[in-house]
């Protein structure tokens, strides 16, 4: 399917602020499953836009302000083609949980493997996984599936109940979250069983039926099977990801994929507005989204004693 | 003085035990190289050793070689303690320490290569991937990052210690923020002022140096291209207890000092903010841990560093002495597999060796080191200063359950050693001289050549006995003298 | 050198001549405690007050004893707070300052922070006067003799001599716009006395004798204060430094415009020679140009945005709501 995204990105300061330091993670990948026809960036104020490729193999863009502003934005567009959902087995055989023991042994794959800042193996995280009682000794990819089905039902999808701040322990206690809480809980189970898992973060283009439905950024897992490599699946849709998933940034969590993070000097953090829309085959659908306290922090000098009078 | 000889009074409570001693081969015999030293400490009273002791101390805080300690309300100076004494090397045990330091920071240089890119000694099943990947310290930003000359160490600070046989062993390397050379420089000014004479006859060689040759290393690591560096030293400012040697050092190599605030990264390039507008910086001999680099790519809460910073060193834009990421070779777990990445990269075998190293996440290492602890030292992978180890012949019951618990609650964190008998050299006390425990930190800089620095830091366990070195916990310090040929 | 090292020289010495002008002025008023009633020391000691910027414990101070001022730790306390900024501005350029300085600012704030010095002075006054007073003055000799006559030196001039001039004009503002009771016997104070303790407030009685003999007269007193070219304390002698030294400074620094004084000195200067108008909308354009010098050597020195060219996006077309 062919798809045009546009993705901007408002920061609204409270006051003029200066010298922002701003990273993006907003190019769609480029894959056997995606590619990439087009890609455009900017930003106003104007700034240089720099790039490199993270060890995640996400392509950065990065760019800063020096001068005061109160504003910030950062649009971008691109135009992809994804493919069909992938043709998956019903099952594997048993024998591939020693291969990712040996992989594990091995330190390969060790981001995925290990828990991250947003998905730690506390208590709350193994209590939960004893608690869903999913079967481990199935092959991998049953596991899988069990799992991300498991979180679909365990959690109420439930929108501006979470923050990008919040713990995991706090959604597991609450049992609701937005689909960034849905991939931090399926990665912390896939991870304790053993299962190498990263974060994927994207769009989840709106179906053919639907052309209101909110348009938002997405998350989901990608799960390494051996044979099969990185499998995709939705575990706040409880389906294997499809040609409606775009995919942009990959980590080991929210942390390494977010779409953007900067800093900035001088002034109170102000409001951060997110604005995309997806076109495929003429339909236009519109999204808006607010959410509270950007995903800023502010860096502001260290007190020297001063006054102007 | 010849054997059959009475002791002077002064070495009245000189004890000899199974350690090593720098000055005494067996009681009442010292080695010749002491000859001077042991002449001067047997002409000159007691009282008159005291006074000098007395005038080094205050020299020391007159030429503001002190360690600060910088609270809200007070400024309070302290220094370091320091033992008038020097301790002797000779020219011929120094050119093995050499050889075997040059050797070493070679093999490590190469690691870090390695590990941030092909992990060819990984391939080869030297070094488990496993280990370096779980090091707090490895950091995923630098894989497949260029340094300029391959070179991401450029200030090394290795512990020698001299075990029993009298031969020197390496005890652990600090390749991150090494400090403690303004001590070794300060003590150094010292002394020459003690004894002009006798320094001049042993043809001590020099090291007040230091610091041109620091300068010299980083000019050698600019970016390419770069024809006349700005070179600036980024300290995390006036509350970190080094301070006094990032300022001794800045001045004399002539340099700016820096705060991350002082810096701005601007397309990709670092600045300065000066009176003359912002000028562009090349390198950056950094006394701020990775972690607070930069705000953008590690710790978002640091004030310490620079928004920015990592990208632009990424690009090849400034170089960052010493590299980011080096931390996951000091690691005293990776510590252990030095002699096997000498011999993987250099194919020559190790000239100065390891202390015998147990590795608590391997199962029969940790099983002969629970049974032992009383007998052996036990440390944590990422710490220094000497923190949150446990000296089994020294310890309690309590401490050694206290150490099992966490050995097993976390064994990855810990290695074990056995308790060397560290050196022992003559010191000043009270009553005379008595033998302290000692170690060595030589300095090593590297950049595209290496130079190790002739001497370095005796570090002394003040305490009769003790074992612990460290400035931080009660340790004092000597100037070290390597003899000419 | 870095912007941040010469703001914190800059502000470092302007907090000494700070705390060195309040403590003049807070003994200018004890000394005239002892011979006044309550009512008219109060009021004159209001109008002294107001002349200084304000210090954060400013706002409590107490004026119902005036005689008592020194146990109202506020007063010290005033004082106390500038030397403490300029130590915190000494402490994090350590390495650009003597020794000497820093134990002067170091020791003085150890006495200032020390109850029993404390209450002392709140007994015997005077030697609270005189710690600051000294401390001010060996500061300075530090300096004097201690630096070299670079980059550094020149903040540390404008530091001192921007306060100093601002200080002075701000202190003869508020004696200006003084009301002029109708009836001379309305007055609480002796006019003389009033311009004493301005002149006392300024360090510069006996300068002002020297020059014009025991002869008070307001409107020598006033010409003096901003225009006498020889003596220290004048408005003119501050103003002349940082002229000289303004222009040092730009060649120590090419890169950067000079900032040149502007005109409000010889403004003032004319109008008092014309006696044409009021003299107190002249002083106040003189607060005004030091304010303005204040502001450009930021500007210049200090906070300078970079001014490289922004790059042009293309096709930026900006989303509307």
């Amino acid at each position: 399917m062919d798809y045009t995204v546009t993705h901007a990105t408002r920061f609204e300061y409270q006051g003029p602020v200066s010298e922002s330091q701003m990273e993006v993670r907003l190019t769609p990948r480029h894959d056997e499953r995606q590619t990439v026809q087009e890609f455009e960036i900017t930003t106003n104020p104007a700034a240089s836009i720099l790039g490199y490729v993270d060890a995640f193999g996400n392509d950065v863009r990065h760019f800063n302000i020096i001068a005061p502003h109160s504003e910030l934005v950062v649009r971008t567009r691109a135009r992809i083609r994804t493919s069909p959902a992938r043709q998956l087995p019903e099952r594997l055989e048993p024998d591939t949980w020693s291969v990712l023991k040996g992989l594990r042994d091995n330190g390969e794959l060790w981001d995925f493997f290990e828990p991250s800042p947003r998905v730690p193996f506390s208590p709350a995280v193994r209590a939960l996984a004893a608690a869903l009682d999913i079967e481990g000794h199935a092959d991998p990819l049953t596991c899988t599936r069990r799992i991300v089905s498991a979180v679909h039902a365990a959690f109420v999808y439930t929108p501006d109940s979470t923050t990008v701040d919040t713990p995991l322990d706090t959604v597991l206690d609450e049992r609701r979250g937005v689909c960034q809480d849905f991939t931090h809980a399926a990665l912390a189970f896939l991870r304790l069983h053993g299962i190498p898992a990263r974060y994927v973060s994207g769009y989840l283009a709106p179906s053919s039926e639907s052309s209101q439905q909110n348009v938002t950024s997405h998350a989901w897992i990608e799960a390494w099977l051996p044979g099969l490599e990185w499998v995709a699946f939705d575990p706040t849709h409880d389906s294997a990801a499809g040609e409606r998933h775009i995919s942009v940034a990959v980590g080991s969590d929210y942390g390494d994929a977010a779409p953007t993070r900067g800093l900035f000097r001088g002034g109170p953090a102000g409001r951060l507005s997110v604005f995309v829309q997806i076109e495929r085959d003429g339909a236009v659908s519109l999204g808006e989204m607010h959410w509270g306290p950007p995903a800023l922090a502010e860096n502001a000098p260290p007190a020297i004693m001063q006054s102007d009078q | 003085m010849s054997d059959g000889e009475v002791a002077p009074a002064i070495f009245a409570n000189y004890t000899h035990g199974r350690s090593y001693d720098e000055m005494f081969e067996k009681a009442d015999k010292h080695r010749p190289h002491y000859d001077g030293i042991h002449h001067r400490l047997c002409s000159l009273p007691l009282e008159q050793w005291r006074e000098r002791q007395h005038a080094a101390d205050l020299a020391f805080v007159t030429h503001g070689i002190t360690f600060t300690v910088y609270g809200r309300s007070e400024g309070v100076e302290r220094i370091f303690p320091f033992d008038l004494l020097p301790r002797l090397v000779t020219a011929a045990e120094w050119h093995v320490v050499e050889r075997g330091l040059t050797q070493r920071i070679t093999a490590l240089n190469h690691f870090l290569h390695d590990v941030y890119h092909d992990g060819r000694i990984f391939a080869a099943g030297i070094v488990p991937r496993r280990l370096v990947r779980e090091c707090r310290h490895f950091r995923r930003e630098m894989i497949g990052v260029s340094v300029p000359h391959d070179s991401y160490l450029t200030v090394v600070g290795t512990d020698l210690v001299r075990g029993p046989d009298g031969r020197f062993v390496v005890l652990e390397d600090n390749l991150r923020v090494p400090s403690g050379v303004s001590y070794m420089l300060g003590n150094r000014q010292v002394v020459k002022q003690v004894y002009p004479q006798l320094f001049e006859r042993y043809h001590v060689r020099p090291i007040d140096h230091y610091p041109r040759m620091l300068l010299a290393h980083l000019r050698e690591i600019a970016p390419a291209g770069c024809v006349d560096p700005k070179i600036v030293l980024l300290t995390p400012g006036v509350f970190n207890s080094a301070y006094y040697e990032h300022t001794f050092l800045a001045h004399e190599m002539a340099i700016d000092l820096v705060e991350g605030r002082d810096l701005l990264v601007h397309d990709n390039t670092v600045y300065a903010r000066t009176t003359a507008g912002l000028e562009r910086v090349d390198v950056i001999y950094r006394r701020v841990d990775d972690d607070y680099l930069d705000p953008l790519t590690f710790e978002s809460k640091s004030t310490l560093g620079v928004a920015g910073l990592f990208n632009a060193y990424r690009a090849g834009h400034v170089t960052i002495a010493n590299a980011v990421g080096t931390g996951v070779a000091d690691d005293k777990a990776v510590y252990a597999y030095v002699p096997a990445m000498i011999r993987f990269y250099l194919s020559e075998d190790p000239i100065l060796d390891n202390v015998q190293t147990y590795l608590l996440d391997n199962p029969a290492d940790r099983a002969y080191v629970l049974d032992h602890l009383a007998e052996l030292v036990v440390k944590p992978v990422g710490e220094s200063g000497g923190y949150g180890m446990l000296v089994g012949p020294h310890s309690t019951a309590q401490q050694r359950s206290e150490m099992r618990d966490c050995i097993l609650a976390n064994p990855r964190n810990y290695i074990a050693q056995p308790t060397i008998a560290l050196s022992t050299a003559p010191c000043l006390v009270d009553d005379g001289v008595e033998p302290r425990h000692v170690d060595l930190r030589p300095y090593v800089l590297c950049g595209r050549s290496i130079t190790v620095v002739p001497g370095g830091l005796t570090r002394v366990a003040l305490q009769r006995g003790s074992l612990v070195v460290n400035s931080s916990q009660g340790g004092g310090s000597k100037d070290t003298w390597v003899l000419g040929a | 050198m870095l912007s941040r090292v010469a703001d914190n020289l800059y502000w470092m010495r302007r907090y000494v001549e700070r705390a060195d002008q309040i403590a003049r002025v807070v003994r200018v008023n004890m000394d005239l405690a002892f011979d006044r009633a309550p009512l008219e020391v109060v009021q004159l000691w209001g109008r002294l007050l107001s002349g200084l910027w304000s210090a954060p414990a400013w706002a409590q101070v107490t004026r119902e004893s005036p005689t008592d001022a020194l146990s109202d730790l506020t007063n010290i306390d005033a004082v106390a707070s500038c030397v403490a900024a300029a130590r915190e501005n000494a402490r994090q350029i350590r390495q650009h300052i003597t020794g000497e300085m820093w134990d002067r600012l170091n020791g003085v704030h150890l006495a200032l922070n020390d109850p029993a010095r404390r209450a002392e002075w709140a007994q015997r006054p005077h030697g609270f006067f005189q710690t600051v007073r000294e401390a001010a003055a060996l500061f300075d000799a530090a300096i004097a003799d201690g630096l070299a006559r670079d980059e550094a030196w020149h903040f540390l001039q404008l530091g001192q001599f921007l306060e100093r001039s601002a200080s002075t004009a701000r202190l003869l503002e508020c004696q200006l716009r003084a009301p002029v009771p109708a009836n001379e016997s309305d007055r609480l104070l002796d006019e003389q006395l009033e311009w004493i303790c301005l002149l006392r407030a300024c360090d510069a009685l006996e300068l002002y004798r020297h020059r014009h003999r025991t002869e008070l007269r307001p409107d020598h007193i006033v010409r003096f204060l901003i225009a006498d070219q020889l003596s220290p304390r004048s408005i003119r002698y501050g103003f002349d430094r940082i002229t000289e030294t303004l222009a040092a400074l730009a060649e120590a620094v090419p890169a950067q415009p000079a900032i040149v004084v502007g005109s409000a000195l010889t403004d003032a200067v004319r109008v008092l020679e014309a006696r044409d108008g009021p003299a107190v909308e002249a002083v106040c354009a003189i607060q005004g140009e030091c304010d303005r010098i204040h502001r450009m050597l930021r500007a210049t020195y200090i906070d300078h945005q970079q001014t490289v060219a922004p790059v042009a996006n293309e096709g930026a077309a900006w989303i509307t709501r």
